[in-house]
């Protein structure tokens, strides 16, 4: 068995409310290897977020160890936190987050710049398929094509993950679909590591691996050895 | 609004609380500013007003030209509308104190029963009660100068036409007083000296000599209750002013009638008057006249008798000067004698001692002449007895030769005979003979006596020769047989034999060898006789055969020879002898002979000797007798002299015994003389006295002449012109006048004005600001809350209600702020103002009450603007249906930029520069409100600075660049300038370094806005004042020389007037002349306003040259102590008006100064309080509208100082632009309060240095980081987590 690529061994995250204190995560444990498209599944408020801050470097666990790709994240401090986000993570936002002023290519350049090792904002447009909207500016795109910006813009960090917190949840079905298709071809095609956060069941299907999580805890971990492509699935 | 609604209300609050302080601040700026600076010319107005009411100050004055009368007083009380009437004196005067001349103004204390107008406010001592006591106006401030209790005031001599208007001329000061006609540092205008009135002081009425009032005050029936400056006031006034101008004609017209009847009368006296007077006149000059005539006729005879008495006095004066002549040569010639004499007593004194000297020399000549007269004698016997025995010798002598004579025959016979005898020549013999003869004599032998003598004598004398019988056989065989001898001999061993042998044996060696050799028988006889002759003595000692060969030889030898001629010689000895004698007795004669000749030749060699040594004995006897004789001359001629001498000085003895009597002679004459010239003089004195006497009797009369007939003339020239005068006697002229006249109220009046103006100004400014602030954040709030409004909507609350909460918001932030605005506002900015203003007036303490009408106005509209925005910003957002509020916004779109399409220039942009950009233009309300902001405050900073840079230029500038000038001095009289103590102390360098003579006119112009102070400078010198100011223009630096023709204008005073260099200016001077002129140039100046003219242009322009009064001097060192000195000096003289220090007039302008400062500190303190809030509130709402952009580039992963400069960088961008935006507001906000603010004496400088705008930009930059500092702890709060919510 090889080092697993994401590693989460028995990571509590604790809020206090008042008197009490409520476990957002509680003893979450699982691993992801490298190159696998993950789907983590729960409902709104089993602590999907709070795992996907911790592995996205937004958050600090309280207890417990979060590995990836061999180095201890959950070691890190708020400044390390910061290079590990800037160079090891790509994030896709539920609501795109661009940065309106900016043109799509612009907001792809504003990620690859802080990069070591940026890909070509023009390729990786191209590659998302917005090589001809690329100099518009996000009011002037449709909600998919928003996010395929902010992909591009993930990817343009050429980052050691992709973190996607429910992609689709501000988009139509179609686009939905169009989106995940994309993300799942990021994978395939550049073997990079892909984790999805979101409610939809019907996504576990196209998953290498699903990991579902309910009230803080892993309930369960399964391994996929056929996804179905994401164009079969219907939801 | 229900619980949960109230709550949701009370949450928001707590939540923004910085957006509620934010706006509280504001509000509070704004209101406090506007409402402040706005109250604060009211405050002030409402102070003096309330100031003049407290002193029942006059609304109307009257002044006529000819003075009012009780009559008129009395009528102006009973015209409509006047409440009180208060009649007075007044004059302005040069009164001396403490050794200045000060242009002072006495009033009249009112009456004690009419004390109600101008009522004095007594502020130490008390009022005067009797005549001789006054009470001074206090300073107006507190800086300036006044006079304490018990100061003497001197009604100076120099006013004109004194005793008409006072009666007593000496003061002292018993009181202090305040009065609302004077409360300003501004003074009237003096109709006396120079400039303005300095003093102002009171004194009772009775001590006014005035025939009339001078003027009249009045007050208004209600205008005490009526706001003076406001129009109800002026309507009431103006209405009573017409009123009182209504019978101002009557008045007139009685007024004139009464002085113009008075004049008659008094014009009717004056001629009887003058007719009397006349007559007296005449009566006594024709008396004057006659006294004169005889006077004149005494001083004619005394003066003969004195001009005879003078000649007299000559005569014997000459006299005396000759017999004095006399006398002193006598006195000199008997000096002469007194030293001949003596010099002839030293000569003869000298001769004595010679002489006396001569005499034991005349001695010793004769006794050495004595002497030698007996030697004389004594060689002379010597000769005599010479030749006496010389004689006898001689005779003796020629006997023996008579003798020698006659036997001279008988010695020749002898000689015959003789020779015969002898056989020998006769000549021979007698030649041996001769020679024996002398021989004999020589040795003093006698003649040979036997043969062998005679031989011998012969041997010697060799020459004759005897026949031998020895024949030379004979003598050849002697020779051989010695030589066989000596043979024999020489064969005998010699050395056996002794010694004493060996001598003899060679003895006779020799001996046989001389026999040997013998030649002739002569050698041969006396060769053996010697040979004989030893054998007899020595030869025994030889041994025997040697002895008795040789005996036997020469024996034998010997025996041979034959003896006959010797025996021939026997018989010849006595003829020998004979004939010897006789040739001796020759001999001896001649002996004689020579001898006595040699006698005589000597004896007679010494007779020339004796002769000589006579003839000189004789000389010298000779000599000493005429010595002898000389001598005794000299002594007969010695003994004369001294006779001479003794009569010389009894001689003398006489002269000076006769001179000293002449002496005393003349010096009795002296003093006769000098008794005559006294008397003479004196008789002279007298008459010149006499003379004078008459002569001044004669001018005085004169005089007394011209002046009764001047005085007549002037009588009748006055009583003529007072008839003329009464013909243009000018009709009385009545001026009323209003408070608006006054020098103090229209000064603080004009000044509340200006104050108004910058007070509108500066707050509106701020209060823009402040209202585009607050909108833009209650704006941005409701935009904050539209997803809950849509959610309280869609449940179903009314626009009301959701609005309620808002407004509530909005109304408690502004009504907080400006009660706390007004609140600091209403009390600060009046009394931090008013202290500026303080000292240029006296006035008690301002209130500072809250004002309604201020506090609407600018609490008001903030409170309305910022509910009213907020409400209008809710109507918007609720006007939208619910659903659209619920969901996100749409964002504002990206756009592209113009700066975009300048690509070289963008592509060249780093990144995050056009990130930046493209904000700050895609949010432009934010943008404009920031520049506004930050531009605003800069202006504020930069007109703040500038405002005391411009104050300062006036010391710098006035008193630095252009006056270089540290004292001037004014002077009571043009002569003091010109000679005198304070003439030399100035022009002396030891005191000070340069002095310039200037004359000084304050004066009054006719400008735009009324009249103007404006001094008229001439320097008497042209060329030397550019030392002493130094004029140029401003902007180009340029000099503007005065020059011989020049007129140059400050530039303040050229602008009012509107004129430029060439143009003409309308000039009068103190003496109401007036003139135009062409100016020449126009200076920087910023202290007064002032026409510098040259005298040259004075004199053509005004007809009348300038009277110097002033003199303007530079000090060696501009020190306390220098001044000190320079004034205790000068003040110590007469004529000395004032001093004025430059340094002074620094101290007071930068005593105005520091006031001034208060104000510029209050207005960078809220300029920068501006800045600070504006720049933090626009922060905010910037980063509040970009939390979720923000968020996301963190997420992103830019480090900490990366987030900071995404958002900062378009602060500063804004700052920037607002700073430089806001130094060219601020250069025209200067410029525009300067002009406001300036008063017509002073200009402020028109320049803002570089380190202001330095300051303002570095103030600015420093409010702007440090808003940015307090930003970043907000944006480190930021969570990422912002970044997953869903777009608002």
């Amino acid at each position: 068995m090889p080092q697993p690529f994401v590693l989460f061994d028995n990571v509590c995250k604790y809020y206090q409310m008042g008197e009490t204190r409520i476990a957002a995560s509680d003893h979450v444990s699982f691993e992801i290897q490298k190159g696998e498209f993950c789907v983590i599944l729960g409902p709104s408020g089993a602590g999907k977020t709070t795992v996907l801050n911790m592995l996205g470097g937004m958050d600090i666990c309280d207890e417990g160890t979060i590995l990836l790709d061999g180095e201890t994240v959950s070691s890190f401090d708020k400044k390390r936190l910061t290079t590990y986000r800037r160079y090891d993570v790509g994030f896709v936002f539920q609501f795109y987050n661009l940065v309106q002023n900016l043109t799509a290519r612009e907001n792809v350049e504003l990620a690859a710049e802080i990069c070591r090792d940026p890909l070509d904002a023009d390729t990786v447009l191209e590659e998302v398929g917005l090589a001809d909207r690329k100099n518009n500016f996000p009011a002037q795109l449709s909600g998919g094509e928003q996010q395929r910006v902010s992909i591009a813009r993930a990817l343009a960090k050429n980052p050691k993950i992709l973190l996607c917190d429910e992609p689709t949840g501000a988009l139509d079905y179609k686009t939905g679909k169009q989106v995940l298709a994309l993300l799942q071809a990021t994978c395939r095609k550049q073997g990079r590591t892909v984790i999805v956060i979101t409610h939809n069941s019907a996504l576990a299907a196209m998953a290498d691996r699903v990991i579902r999580i309910n009230s803080g805890r892993v309930v369960d971990e399964t391994v996929n050895p056929n996804p179905t492509p994401v164009e079969r699935i219907e939801w | 609004m229900t619980r949960s609604y109230r709550k949701n209300t009370l949450r928001t609050f707590k939540n923004t609380i910085s957006r509620f302080a934010a706006v509280f601040a504001i509000v509070a700026l704004g209101v406090g500013f506007l409402a402040g600076l706005n109250a604060t010319p009211i405050d002030m107005k409402e102070s003096m007003e309330r100031y003049m009411d407290d002193g029942n100050f006059y609304d109307l004055r009257v002044v006529s030209t000819l003075g009012l009368t009780d009559e008129d007083v009395e009528t102006l009380g009973r015209v409509d509308g006047v409440r009180q009437v208060q009649p007075g004196y007044s004059a302005d005067l040069l009164v001396e104190v403490n050794g200045d001349t000060i242009v002072s103004r006495a009033h009249s204390l009112p009456v004690p029963d009419n004390n109600t107008i101008n009522r004095l406010d007594l502020v130490e001592g008390r009022l005067p009660q009797t005549s001789g006591e006054c009470v001074v106006e206090a300073s107006s401030t507190k800086r300036q100068q006044t006079y304490p209790v018990d100061t003497r005031l001197v009604v100076s001599k120099a006013n004109e036409d004194l005793d008409t208007k006072l009666n007593t001329t000496e003061y002292t000061v018993v009181g202090i007083v305040h009065n609302a006609n004077y409360f300003s540092f501004e003074r009237e205008p003096a109709s006396v000296g120079n400039g303005t009135v300095k003093l102002v002081f009171y004194i009772p009425q009775q001590d006014f000599a005035y025939e009339a009032y001078t003027e009249a005050y009045l007050t208004a029936a209600g205008a005490l209750e009526q706001d003076s400056l406001g129009d109800v006031y002026q309507t009431n006034i103006d209405t009573v002013k017409a009123n009182v101008e209504a019978i101002a004609a009557t008045r007139c017209e009685a007024r004139y009638n009464g002085i113009i009847a008075d004049a008659r009368a008094e014009l009717d006296d004056a001629w009887a008057e003058y007719n009397d007077a006349k007559a007296e006149a005449d009566q006594q000059l024709a008396d004057a006249a006659a006294e004169l005539a005889d006077g004149r006729q005494q001083l004619a005879d005394g003066q003969k008798e004195v001009d005879d008495g003078e000649r007299q006095y000559l005569d014997g004066l000459n006299e005396l000067t000759a017999n004095e002549a006399q006398l002193n040569d006598g006195a000199a010639q008997l000096a002469d004698a007194e030293t001949q004499l003596r010099e002839a007593e030293a000569q003869l004194q000298a001769g004595e001692e010679e002489l006396a000297a001569n005499a034991p020399k005349l001695e010793a000549a004769r006794k050495r002449l004595e002497e030698g007269q007996a030697q004389y004698e004594a060689g002379l016997q010597q000769y005599n007895d010479g030749l006496a025995q010389l004689n006898a010798a001689e005779q003796q002598l020629a006997d023996a030769k008579a003798q020698l004579d006659a036997n001279a025959d008988t010695y020749q016979q002898g000689i015959d005979t003789l020779a015969a005898q002898m056989g020998v020549d006769a000549a021979q013999l007698d030649d041996f003979i001769g020679w024996l003869a002398q021989n004999c004599d020589a040795n003093g032998t006698p003649p040979p006596q036997n043969v062998e003598e005679l031989w011998q004598a012969i041997q010697d004398y060799g020459g004759l020769t005897l026949p031998d019988s020895l024949t030379q056989e004979q003598v050849d065989a002697i020779h051989t047989q010695a030589r066989e001898l000596l043979a024999v001999l020489d064969a005998i061993p010699a050395d056996t034999l002794p010694e004493e042998q060996q001598q003899r044996l060679q003895e006779a060696k020799d001996h046989i060898t001389a026999v040997a050799d013998a030649t002739d028988p002569a050698a041969m006889r006396a060769a053996l006789q010697a040979a004989l002759d030893w054998v007899n003595d020595s030869v025994d000692e030889l041994p025997e055969p040697i002895r008795d060969a040789l005996t036997a030889a020469i024996e034998n030898w010997w025996a041979s020879l034959p003896d006959d001629s010797k025996a021939n010689l026997d018989k010849l000895v006595a003829g020998v002898g004979q004939l010897t004698q006789y040739r001796l007795g020759l001999l001896q004669y001649e002996k004689g002979a020579a001898e006595l000749a040699a006698g005589r030749a000597e004896l007679e060699a010494n007779a020339p000797k004796l002769a000589a040594a006579k003839a000189q004995l004789d000389d010298g006897w000779q000599q000493y007798y005429d010595g002898l004789a000389q001598y005794q001359d000299g002594q007969k001629q010695l003994a004369t002299a001294r006779a001479q001498i003794e009569d010389g000085w009894a001689t003398l003895q006489d002269k000076k015994v006769q001179l000293a009597d002449a002496r005393r002679q003349i010096s009795d004459a002296k003093g006769q003389l000098g008794d005559a010239r006294r008397q003479l003089d004196d008789a002279k004195a007298t008459i010149a006295e006499n003379l004078q006497k008459l002569r001044d009797g004669e001018i005085e009369y004169e005089d007394a002449k011209a002046e009764a007939e001047e005085a007549l003339a002037d009588a009748r020239a006055q009583i003529e012109d007072g008839e003329a005068e009464l013909n243009d006697v000018e009709y009385p002229t009545w001026y009323v006048w209003d408070r608006s006249k006054n020098v103090s109220y229209a000064s603080f009046t004009a000044n509340v004005d200006k104050l108004t103006a910058i007070t509108t100004i500066f707050p509106v400014f701020f209060f823009l600001v402040a209202a585009l602030v607050v909108s833009t954040t209650m704006t941005r709030m409701v935009e904050e809350e539209r997803l809950q409004i849509g959610t309280l909507k869609a449940l179903g609350y009314s626009g009301a209600a959701i609005m309620q909460k808002y407004l509530l918001y909005a109304f408690t932030a502004a009504a907080a702020g400006t009660v706390a605005g007004l609140a600091v506002g209403f009390k600060a900015f009046p009394s931090i103002i008013w202290s500026a203003y303080e000292m240029m007036y006296y006035m008690p303490a301002i209130a500072t009450p809250w004002r309604l009408s201020q506090a609407l106005f600018a609490g008001g509209t903030l409170i309305v603007l910022t509910v009213g925005i907020t409400a209008l910003a809710c109507r918007a957002t609720l006007q939208e249906n619910p659903a659209a509020l619920m969901l996100p916004r749409a964002p504002k779109a990206g756009k592209r930029i113009l700066l975009e399409r300048i690509t070289p220039l963008w592509s060249r942009l780093p990144f995050s520069w056009k990130v930046t950009c493209r904000n700050l233009l895609r949010y432009k309300k934010r943008f404009w409100m920031t520049v506004i902001g930050v531009a605003g405050c800069t202006s504020l900073l930069v007109a703040g600075f500038g405002i005391s840079d411009s104050l300062n230029s006036i010391i710098t500038k006035q008193y630095g660049d252009i006056y270089h000038y540290d004292l001037m001095t004014i002077v009571t009289k043009q002569e003091a300038t010109e000679s005198g103590p304070v003439y030399d102390y100035l022009y002396n360098k030891e005191n000070v370094v340069d002095s310039l003579t200037v004359a000084m006119e304050s004066t009054r112009q006719d400008g735009p806005e009324g009249e103007m102070d404006v001094y008229l400078m001439v320097p008497a010198d042209v060329d030397k004042f550019a030392d002493f100011a130094d004029l140029h223009e401003r902007l180009s630096r340029k000099a503007v020389p005065l020059g011989e023709q020049g007129v140059v204008v400050t530039e303040k005073l050229a602008k009012t007037l509107g004129i430029k260099a060439g143009d003409t200016i309308t000039l009068t001077n103190s003496d109401d002349l007036t003139a135009d002129f062409t100016v020449s140039g126009v200076c920087e100046h910023y202290v007064s306003n002032y026409v510098y003219i040259s005298p040259a242009a004075y004199t053509a322009g005004f007809g009348e040259a300038p009277s110097y009064n002033a003199i303007l001097s530079v000090l060696p060192a501009d020190t306390e102590e220098t001044r000190n000195a320079v004034s205790s000096d000068l003040l110590a003289m007469d004529n000395v008006a004032s001093l004025n220090f430059t340094q002074d007039s620094v101290t007071q302008v930068l005593n105005m100064l520091n006031s001034i400062d208060a104000v510029v500190v209050l207005i960078i303190v809220c300029a920068a309080s501006l800045a600070f809030v504006v720049l933090y509130n626009l922060s905010n709402i910037n980063i509040a509208e970009r939390v979720k952009e923000i968020a996301t580039i963190k997420v992103l992963g830019f480090y900490d100082p990366e987030v900071y400069a995404y958002v900062n960088r378009e602060s500063i961008a804004l700052t920037l632009i607002g700073t430089l935006l806001g130094l060219a507001g601020g250069i025209a906000l200067h410029s525009f309060v300067i002009t406001t603010v300036e008063v017509d004496a002073v200009m402020f400088g028109r320049q803002i240095y570089a380190k202001s705008f330095v300051y303002a930009i570095v103030l600015t930059l420093l409010f702007s980081i440090l808003v940015n500092l307090v930003m970043q702890r907000l944006l480190q709060r930021i969570s990422m987590v912002e970044s997953m919510k869903a777009p608002e």
